[in-house]
């Protein structure tokens, strides 16, 4: 080990670490839960109300979207990868979910609107 | 030594193709679908030390190929494209810049793989708010990239051509 690859591992912990705090600095809770298929928006869900939505994909793809306490999911997919599936649960805007071979995206949208902005008034 | 070359190749390409089967099994990490830990680097890594930078190179891009074609799918051979010629470049100018062991070349190419990987899935899926995966896909290229130097620089070791008595 050379001394250049402390610095280099040292600085990519150190990125890692300032991006972390960067992020959880910015993130802004989630409002509404975006369903695309195709790129085209299909659906959109609040984010607040528990559901389960089935989604119909591209190529006969079928997924189911669970949205319960503040986080959206993908419960189940019909795809031999399953990989949406182990995606962990969304709940800031901006956090997507994506199944390839169904060409679906799940996206957490921010709410500029926030209903809870009476406080003030 | 030509023989001992081409069997070198055929070594390190069967040695690729058997570590993407395994990191195709670990489905934790994916963020996107296709994308992997880059655990293959090592065989590019050792290719760099043991051989020389066009055979590296030829070795990354073969794996790459019969990868995709045998275990995955246009999206991941994207992926992996992108991954593996940005990890490639970023080792190769770490060796020869000579300020790093084997371990911090390894870690080079393995965040670079990474940042590749997830540089395709944003335009790929139009989506820039990946970027905030940024902090996972950079520990994830740490670590393997301090794994992958450590077992590369046992594979290269193990290599050494013996002398003849």
């Amino acid at each position: 080990m050379k001394k250049g690859d402390w610095f280099l591992m040292g600085g990519v912990a150190l990125l890692a670490a300032a991006s972390l705090v960067f992020w959880a600095l910015t993130r802004q809770e989630g409002a509404w839960v975006r369903v695309e298929v195709n790129g085209q928006e299909t659906a959109s869900y609040p984010l607040s109300e528990d559901r389960t939505v089935e989604i119909e994909g591209a190529n006969g793809g079928r997924n189911r979207l669970e949205i319960r306490d503040g986080e959206a999911w993908m419960a189940e997919a019909s795809c031999p990868d399953q990989l949406c599936v182990h995606q962990p649960a969304i709940r800031y805007h901006g956090q997507t979910i994506v199944c390839l071979p169904h060409r679906v995206s799940v996206t957490i949208e921010g709410g500029e609107e926030a209903p809870l902005d009476g406080v003030s008034g | 030594m030509k023989g001992r070359k081409i069997a070198l190749y055929g070594l390190l390409t069967a040695v690729a193709m058997v570590l993407s089967y395994m990191e195709a099994q670990i489905p934790a990490f994916f963020v996107v679908p296709g994308m992997k830990l880059g655990l293959t680097n090592v065989v590019v890594l050792t290719a760099l030390y043991r051989m020389d930078r066009r055979d590296a190179l030829f070795l990354n891009l073969a794996r790459i190929v019969l990868v995709g074609f045998t275990f995955g799918n246009l999206f991941s051979m994207l992926y992996s494209l992108a991954g593996g010629l940005l990890s490639f470049l970023a080792m190769a100018a770490g060796k020869k810049s000579g300020k790093f062991s084997m371990v911090g070349v390894s870690v080079l190419g393995g965040v670079a793989h990474n940042l590749g990987q997830i540089l395709v899935a944003m335009a790929v899926l139009e989506n820039r708010h990946l970027a905030w995966y940024l902090p996972f896909l950079l520990v994830s290229g740490l670590a393997a990239g301090v794994l992958v130097g450590v077992l590369g620089g046992q594979l290269v070791k193990r290599l050494q051509p013996k002398e003849k008595a």
